[in-house]
């Protein structure tokens, strides 16, 4: 037992290597993930580093008189209460980047064991499971998320929260498929057939074969989520003032005099958006090349 | 055929009830009850107050009141707005035309543009075309909706002065057709650039699938011109794999027009949503969950029957 232990091992670990080397090998090649790579890790380092060295400053009001234009010190002129843009364009960027990871996370928590249980138990809690899923899926979530966000009251953390319950039913549907083909290969009715417990066969044998497609839909959850976050708080339903995000910069261009004249105060944050949608959605695809080059799209 | 039309029915119906059991639970969670208003007026006294909430049935369990709502519901009775007073049923009905007019031009207009993007770009796979026309599908697909608007409104309607910025129809009330789509292009396109960047992935990847196969070859082999083994041999197959799609990004425009009315002031039920959850109008976001929820599972249920109509595999598993 020992000695077979030991070779499998040998085995599995230079298989691994070579499983690593290749997936590296084949997310290096997808340029426009590396380039969605580079820029976002500038990103991250601007957003978390540029507020300390700079001694920004997105709070104060009265800098200027609402909405006036650029000058030297303040690159993109001030808000509507006067508050410097480009620190909260900086401020802005660690709520976006912090709404995505997060919420992210919770929508994983959720939808993981759901899942696990709706595949390996079957039947009617199978069945349940699924449809809640259904249901969640079906309906346009912007109409839930707006509902609950006029109950609970917004903010950043409710945001969070919020978004990240809505977004369990797809990592749910993911990892379930997984477990109804992995439930039936021959090596889990063996470990079933010798005794392994439940919770071990679904650690060991059914979740690192979930791993891959989980960190690309995660991958691309968190763009839809960022996406999601700045939609509210453009309505006025997410990140409140004085906490500056993304969307928020844009709330004041709904009025048209801003939206012609104030160009400074609301183009700079909706580039900012797409830029950062559209990096992490690069990575997303160059990993779904990289981790099994058999998904689509 | 006709088993799988039942089971898909009875799936929606379930379905149904679950979203309005899911909204209602949600909606009684809110703060403030029908009677804050009640208790406002300083005549009310206390008996009053226990006998109209007897009368609306607020002394009973949640699940009760919910069974009350749901017959109501179903006699066409959705309770009176908070704010206006008007049935919640004219309000909501009102607004409907407006959205599903939105939402459906941008429907039309994601495929009417996606699908031949999408057929050019998997033509040459891997060419420099197909690369810059990959990108940008990708791009696209990933622009906030009301960036995208404001950008559109910043560029057509206040640099160039072609189109209108917003509302349905002009100030003077005139309600011709040419003045409907005066106004309609600019949010159409704001809710159908990131779904043309979905449908030209979609029908890019299952093209390059299709294009492989020997009845390809063989019509090419049969001296089938390149148009005809393109549009007859290869697209004809890939409208399946098209039509799922759509189920999935239905409900995901609707939730775009919500934000894109707001931009555009378009006279919708995105906008009456937003109106009634700033002024706590519990019945008519409620009116508005059910309306959304009876379109978008009956085009689902419709999307599903014609998917195995289409293929008729699809009713064996």
């Amino acid at each position: 037992m020992m000695v077979n232990n030991k070779n499998d091992n040998i085995y599995s670990s230079s298989k691994k290597q070579s499983y690593f080397r290749d997936v590296a090998k084949r997310f290096v090649n997808h340029k426009l993930a590396i380039i969605g790579l580079i820029i976002l890790t500038l990103l991250i380092l601007i957003v978390t580093f540029l507020p300390m060295t700079m001694k920004l400053d997105p709070y104060t009001i009265g800098r200027e008189l609402p909405y006036s234009g650029p000058t030297k010190g303040l690159v993109l002129g001030v808000d509507n209460a006067g508050r410097d843009n480009f620190s909260r364009l900086i401020y802005g960027g660690r709520v976006s980047l912090l709404v995505g990871l997060l919420s992210t996370g919770i929508s994983v928590l959720i939808g993981i064991p759901l899942g696990i249980v709706a595949g390996y138990y079957g039947k009617t809690i199978d069945a349940i499971i699924m449809r809640i899923a259904d249901i969640f899926i079906s309906f346009p979530s912007i109409i839930l998320i707006l509902v609950l966000v006029s109950i609970i009251g917004p903010s950043m953390w409710s945001i969070i929260v919020i978004i990240g319950i809505m977004g369990w039913p797809e990592f749910a549907r993911l990892i379930r498929g997984n477990v109804l083909s992995v439930r039936e290969k021959e090596y889990v009715e063996s470990a079933k057939a010798i005794g392994v417990k439940d919770s071990e066969i679904i650690l060991k044998y059914i979740l690192p074969n979930s791993v891959a497609p989980i960190i690309v839909a995660a991958t691309f959850r968190v763009a839809g989520a960022i996406l999601q976050e700045s939609s509210l708080s453009f309505l006025g339903m997410g990140v409140q003032p004085p906490q500056a995000s993304w969307g928020n910069m844009l709330y004041g261009a709904q009025s048209l005099t801003v939206l012609t004249t104030k160009q400074w105060a609301w183009i700079p944050p909706g580039l900012m958006l797409v830029i950062t949608i559209c990096c992490v959605n690069f990575i997303g695809d160059g990993l779904r090349d990289a981790l099994d080059p058999r998904m689509k799209i | 055929m006709s088993n799988y039309i039942i089971r898909r029915t009875a799936l929606a119906i379930i379905t149904f009830f679950g979203i309005t059991m899911l909204v209602y639970f949600m909606s009684t969670l809110a703060p403030g009850s029908p009677l804050d208003a009640l208790l406002a007026d300083p005549g009310m006294t206390k008996e009053e107050v226990v006998r109209r909430s007897a009368e609306l049935g607020l002394d009973k369990p949640v699940y009760i009141q919910y069974f009350k709502w749901l017959n109501e519901l179903l006699h066409g009775n959705m309770g009176y707005s908070y704010t206006s007073y008007r049935p919640v049923v004219d309000v909501v009905t009102e607004r409907i035309a407006a959205t599903l007019v939105l939402t459906v031009s941008a429907i039309v207009l994601s495929y009417i543009i996606g699908i031949p993007l999408g057929i050019i770009s998997s033509l040459k796979p891997y060419s420099i075309l197909d690369y810059i026309m990959s990108t940008l599908a990708f791009i696209m697909s990933g622009v906030p909706g009301f960036f995208l608007g404001m950008m559109l409104i910043y560029i057509f309607s206040v640099k160039l002065k072609i189109l209108p910025f917003g509302g349905m129809y002009d100030a003077s009330g005139a309600t011709d057709l040419l003045v409907l789509i005066k106004h309609l292009v600019l949010p159409t396109f704001a809710i159908a650039i990131p779904e043309i960047g979905k449908v030209m992935r979609h029908v890019r990847s299952n093209m390059l699938e299709v294009l492989t196969e020997d009845y390809v070859k063989t019509a090419r082999a049969k001296g089938v011109k390149e148009w005809g083994v393109i549009i007859i041999h290869a697209f004809r197959n890939t409208l399946i794999p098209i039509i799922t799609i759509f189920s999935g990004s239905f409900p995901f425009m609707i939730g775009g027009s919500v934000v894109v009315e707001r931009v555009f002031g378009w006279p919708g039920l995105g906008t009456l949503m937003i109106n009634s959850i700033t002024s706590r109008d519990y019945p008519i976001i409620m009116g508005i969950s059910v309306i959304v929820a009876i379109v978008v599972l009956a085009t689902n249920l419709l999307v599903d029957i014609l998917y195995a109509y289409l293929d008729p595999r699809i009713t064996y598993n």
